[in-house]
């Protein structure tokens, strides 16, 4: 018997054929493949490589669902260990779209890894300077704030 | 595209806040000093909220340190700092209630053998305390 396929459509009008039981991971899929079955999906904010991902991250998990018998509990160790590997090889700009993709699909277990390595950089970073620098983000603090933060910061909790 | 002014560049702010509750109180003080929408996010009752809707809420032990100060441990023994002193004169011999959502009530006290009316509560959620 055969497996039944979807067609998700990226926003380059790239097709992907899929395994429907791998994209009803996706709960926004699962819902459009009772709505409109037999149809191609178009999912017009990704991008061919982010969805690429996103099917790649679904088929391990649904692999793993399958397959995990008797032995689930180290085989839920060896999923965990392969999403912090997953995550490890994207790069930030990458992660933050996989995890915009995460939230539009509706993959909770994607969106749980995805916030986890960000919020991970952030913890690992030293000091406040290498957030900015590793996020992009502009330092609106005028010198007289920064020593009011600094006054404050003998008290921090 | 996300605006250049989001908390995250790159991410919606509630993606953003989602990440943002998961770091650990420990770096509070660092990722307090980025900017100031993390500054605000970070001390807004919503970032308490937020933790707790992720399941990230940490437990802290704080600890008075001979009638005068408090000293706040995170889970694992770490010193993560003191909190803030309460407003008005330092005093000893007052109340103390903790209230179930964690909050710390200060009722009283003296200061100088003056004793006091005041009654502050401080919410660790926002590093704050306020006049009851």
């Amino acid at each position: 018997m055969s497996k039944k396929m979807i067609v998700l459509k990226s926003s380059e009008g790239v097709s992907f054929v899929v395994e429907e039981a791998v994209a009803r991971q996706s709960k926004i899929i699962s819902f459009l493949v009772e709505e409109f079955p037999d149809r191609e999906l178009p999912l017009t904010n990704m991008t061919s490589e982010i969805l690429r991902k996103t099917i790649e991250y679904c088929k391990k998990h649904v692999v793993e669902d399958d397959g995990g018998g008797d032995s689930s509990s180290s085989s839920s160790g060896d999923l965990k260990e392969w999403d912090v590997k997953f995550v490890a090889e994207i790069d930030q700009p990458r992660l933050m779209d996989l995890l915009m993709a995460a939230n539009y699909l509706d993959i909770p277990s994607l969106l749980d890894v995805t916030c986890q390595k960000v919020a991970d950089t952030i913890a690992a970073c030293n000091d406040e300077k290498e957030i900015r620098a590793t996020f992009n983000i502009e330092n609106d603090f005028t010198e007289e704030e920064v020593e009011a933060i600094r006054m404050e910061n003998q008290y921090p909790i | 595209m996300v605006e250049s002014s989001s908390l995250i560049p790159g991410l919606v702010d509630d993606l953003a806040e989602l990440c943002l509750s998961r770091i650990p109180r420990s770096s509070f003080q660092i990722i307090s000093q980025v900017c100031w929408r993390w500054r605000r996010f970070l001390r807004s009752e919503r970032y308490g909220a937020v933790r707790k809707l992720t399941g990230s809420v940490e437990e802290l032990m704080c600890l008075l340190v001979y009638d005068k100060y408090w000293e706040v441990f995170d889970g694992s023994g770490n010193k993560l700092g003191r909190i803030p002193h309460i407003p008005g004169p330092l005093k000893g011999g007052f109340g103390l209630v903790v209230l179930d959502g964690g909050k710390i009530v200060f009722i009283g006290g003296r200061y100088n053998c003056v004793a006091s009316a005041d009654v502050y509560e401080f919410n660790p959620a926002t590093n704050r305390s306020e006049s009851l």
